[in-house]
């Protein structure tokens, strides 16, 4: 039987292609600026972090509340490193080694959850409830409830800066060429009838879109965002962990059915932890990203942001009972997400009235998703 | 006489996929029609579009009932006619009691609430008439799947029915139950009451039907009068060539070598104190089937469960494994030191019923399907399509997911998960329950094939004809205890019945300690 095309897996990413066209025409044109895109992919990358992180929890059958605090509480200890210990006047090595601190509080957050929620058999809900208030008021106490500024420059650069414009172009022409050889070998594919023609195309046409415009944006501004640079690597990592290793199917197998997966040999408590590490690792990898964006650390920094990354993944199309998802799905999710903000920024939309916006947005597009499904 | 259901002509695929091919059925007012085909050959399907779950616009053809044409939206309509079906799976609440499952979707309300009283009575009336030892009262989760099964019957004659389906009731019942049930039946069939009966246990089928229709490839095959037939015709019809003897020869002697000894087992769930299984010892030899017989309860599941590894158990006692003092503290370790389990329940905890035909089979041996560390699962492809093809798997893509195949297939990619793995001791709960005659005899030859290549094998099983035709030797579990092992000519249902039957005196009864 012939693969047809399979609108279920493409409905968010048309979704957002038709929010993008909603927003070109809404703001004359301001929306689809290069500059203005640009800026878009860093105002999302440290949500589509978090989603990435997320979806690993929420594919085993958990959920984590805990990491906006995370985010803050890294974000600070970044901050007094920065400024306190003096570690901004140590250039590089002192920002490598924020940025080190920050992601080994993260992981430290995520072990306790891991760990908690393993041996306690309490729900994850509960126990990242309680540590959200916990990493949160710890956050408060470290930082005085002050904001802790500023950051070194190398710091502010790892967030704010770009990769020339040369080596991105020389990047972007090597993802270029990759893409046009894994058409080729759909093309293949399709010649063997295996898919339709509508398939292939529709395909191809999609697939092409969500990396021209990106790459437009970056080639005619300036160049990649090292935090897209630093997303693209997770991602990569994540989609490896994930489809790669036998942790990556016992993932899906512990969320699909628990007990079937530790009958079938598979050390669920094992993979629980793991992936509330790689949870903490990267709402820590976030929290130094976000300070070095705002080039400061404030303790209310991280707030409503897993609400965020739990919107990004659920769009995306991840079973919040866990077992199925994508990781490509929630960073579209967050794109989502990132997207109509930026656009109610653009508009000039009250912020009061943009979290009402938002929230029936989230609302309509889990909704329209789940219909999809079930049909 | 007269008739209640008539189908004309019904046809359903699923995506491509032709479940049912025009079949025609009847079914007369005070009659058993038993309904027999192979694994998927859409026996389920053919009773879900009659009882509501499909509705009218995703199939084609007609039926009718009492003459008038049906157009069901959902199984309430179908209800409302009086059209009941117990499905092949069960379909009950875990934290309810067995009152409110039997009452969920018809609940009386007496002034806006819930009217527990009444239910609780009705219920036990029902379960009185079914002669079960639980209560309205309990709760469903401290029931025995056979338990379980009962309160599922339980919910259908507790309304208002003219047509009873039963699909493959009596796969998880004790011989006991399966007589009460049959009483019940007849009392329905003497109500006026049509019944179509699903089953692949052709003894009962001799017992309680007077009709038989066969389907094979989503068509009927043969329909009539159940006297009209023999076994060995039925056989024919349903697999489509002829099986001799079901049972394939014994291996004669075992070499004495043994492979698995377990010596004072004790095990007892987390949860409760009572001692599920107490001073249990045994050895199974290198290449012997072993059997393990008993009542519903007796601790057979769980002293295999206890035995792999399961974390619902504490346990006490040795194993030894070729000689060697082995742990088997969780599922991986029993795994790495050559065990392997195929549960009596797959839906709840053998298979990932969303998951492809391809990653069940793959996922018990993952570590092993890796090249530096890697996936590399199209390495092993050629492994998986064989297993496929030696346990004749019936499916379409082993891309698809488990569940869009037949009950009896999902067994068998049960099974074939576990021989993925090599294992050298292999533990089957039930492993043929609601599996097709022809299946049934692919896989005892399979199992022969196996303790041949050197296997040891341990059956529980609540079918005794297979438990004393398959096996060399059978230990008889009851009350969690071992009460005798039958080896040879020994080895007969009658036997078997006396040493697992609980001797009474008086009516003290020794259940609960
Ligand atoms: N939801 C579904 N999606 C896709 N295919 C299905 C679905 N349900 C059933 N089928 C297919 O329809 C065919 C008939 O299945 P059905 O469950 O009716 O068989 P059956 O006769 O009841 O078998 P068994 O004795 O094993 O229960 C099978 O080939 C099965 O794979
Ligand atoms: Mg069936």
């Amino acid at each position: 039987m012939k693969k047809t095309f399979d609108f279920k897996k493409f409905s968010t990413l048309i979704a957002l292609f038709i929010l993008f066209i909603i927003l070109a025409i809404a703001t004359k044109g301001d929306f689809l600026i290069p500059r203005n895109l640009t800026n878009l992919s860093l105002q999302i990358s440290i949500n589509a972090l978090c989603a990435v992180g997320m979806t690993f929890v929420i594919l085993t059958g958990g959920i984590d509340l805990s990491i906006g605090s995370i985010v803050a509480l890294s974000g600070i200890i970044v901050g007094l490193s920065q400024v306190n210990l003096g570690w901004g006047e140590w250039g590089g090595l002192g920002s490598f080694m924020s940025l080190l601190l920050a992601i080994l509080v993260g992981l430290l957050v995520g072990l306790i959850n891991g760990l908690l929620i393993t041996f306690f058999k309490i729900p994850p809900f509960v126990i990242t409830l309680g540590m959200m208030v916990i990493a949160g008021g710890l956050a408060l106490i470290a930082s005085n409830s002050s904001a802790i500024s500023p950051m070194s420059d190398t710091f502010k650069n790892i967030a704010k800066g770009f990769l020339p414009l040369g080596p991105s172009s020389f990047l972007m022409l090597a993802i270029s060429v990759l893409t046009l050889y894994f058409f080729y070998k759909k093309f293949l594919q399709h010649k063997e009838k295996k898919t339709t023609t509508s398939a292939y195309l529709s395909e191809t046409v999609l697939i092409s879109i969500s990396i021209i415009i990106p790459f437009y944006a970056y080639s005619s501004d300036r160049g990649i965002p090292i935090a897209v640079l630093i997303l693209s690597f997770v991602v990569l990592a994540a989609l490896f962990i994930l489809h790669k290793l036998p942790l990556g199917r016992y993932i899906f197998a512990v969320g699909g059915n628990e007990e079937a997966a530790h009958l079938s040999g598979i050390n669920v408590n094992k993979v629980k932890i793991l992936a509330y590490l790689f949870m903490g690792l990267i709402a820590g990898l976030s929290g130094a990203l976000l300070t070095s964006r705002l080039n400061s650390a404030a303790p209310t920094a991280g707030a409503l942001m897993e609400l965020d990354a739990i919107a990004a993944v659920v769009i995306g199309g991840t079973s919040l009972s866990g077992g199925s998802g994508s990781i490509v799905g929630s960073l579209i999710g967050a794109t989502f997400i990132g997207t109509v903000n930026n656009g109610m920024d653009l508009l000039g939309i009250d912020s009061n009235f943009q979290m009402v916006i938002k929230g029936f947005i989230i609302i309509v597009a889990v909704w329209s998703d789940s219909r999809t499904k079930y049909k | 006489m007269s008739i209640l259901l008539k189908t004309k002509k019904i046809f359903k695929s699923f995506g491509g996929i032709s479940a049912l091919r025009g079949v025609d059925l009847e079914l007369y007012s005070s009659e058993v029609l038993g309904l027999l085909g192979e694994n998927g050959a859409g026996k389920s399907t053919l009773m879900k579009v009659m009882s509501g779950v499909y509705p009218k616009d995703e199939f084609e053809g007609e039926f009718s009932f009492q003459g008038q044409n049906c157009h069901f939206k959902s199984v309430k309509d179908a209800e409302a006619l009086g059209i009941i079906i117990v499905h092949q799976e069960l379909n009950l609440f875990q934290e309810l009691t067995v009152a409110e499952n039997i009452f969920i979707s018809h609940f009386p309300i007496k002034s806006g609430m819930l009217d527990v009283k009444s239910i609780e009575k009705k219920s036990n009336a029902i379960l009185k008439i079914l002669g079960v030892d639980f209560d309205a009262q309990t709760k469903l989760s401290d029931l025995t799947t056979g338990g379980q099964q009962m309160v599922e019957i339980a919910k259908a004659i507790s309304k208002d029915v003219k047509v009873l389906i039963l699909d493959e009731p009596t796969s998880s019942l004790s011989n006991l139950e399966i007589q009460k049930l049959f009483w019940v039946m007849r009392d329905l069939k003497k109500r006026g009451v049509g019944l179509i009966y699903i089953s692949h246990k052709l003894d009962e089928v001799d017992q309680i039907c007077d009709k038989i229709l066969i389907m094979r490839d989503g068509q009927s095959i043969y329909a009539g009068e159940k006297s009209s037939i023999n076994r060995q015709e039925l056989i024919a019809h349903m697999v489509g060539r002829n099986i001799n003897d079901l049972y394939p020869l014994k291996r004669k002697k075992r070499n004495p070598q043994t492979v698995l000894s377990v010596k004072n087992w004790n095990a007892y769930k987390f949860s409760e104190k009572r001692l599920r299984v107490k001073d249990f010892s045994f050895s199974a030899y290198k290449g012997e089937v072993l059997g393990i017989a008993g009542l519903m309860g007796a601790g057979r599941t769980d002293l295999l469960l206890s035995l792999f590894g399961h974390h619902n158990y504490k346990t006490s006692g040795d194993i030894f494994f070729n000689e060697k003092k082995i742990e088997n503290k969780n599922p991986w370790q029993a795994v790495n030191n050559g065990f392997a389990l195929v549960t009596e329940d797959r839906k709840k905890n053998g298979l990932h019923l969303d998951f492809s035909i391809e990653d069940n089979i793959a996922l018990a041996s993952l570590p092993h399907l890796t090249v530096k560390g890697c996936l590399t699962l199209s390495h092993y492809q050629n492994r998986i399509l064989n297993l496929i093809s030696k346990l004749k798997i019936k499916l379409s893509s082993p891309e698809l997911p488990v569940k869009t195949l037949s009950g009896g297939n999902q067994q068998k990619v049960a099974i074939a998960k576990w021989l993925m793995t090599s294992p050298q001791v292999l533990f089957l709960d039930e492993p043929t329950r609601g599996i097709d005659v022809g299946a049934k005899f692919e896989i005892y030859s399979l199992i022969n094939q196996l303790i041949d290549e050197g296997l040891c094998v341990v059956i529980a099983s609540s079918d005794l004809p297979e438990v004393v035709g398959l096996c060399n030797r059978v230990l008889v579990m009851r009350e969690g205890q071992l009460a005798g092992m039958l080896e040879g000519a020994e080895n007969s249902d009658h036997n078997i019945m006396n040493l697992a039957f609980v001797p009474t005196q008086g009516n003290h009864h020794e259940k609960n300690i």
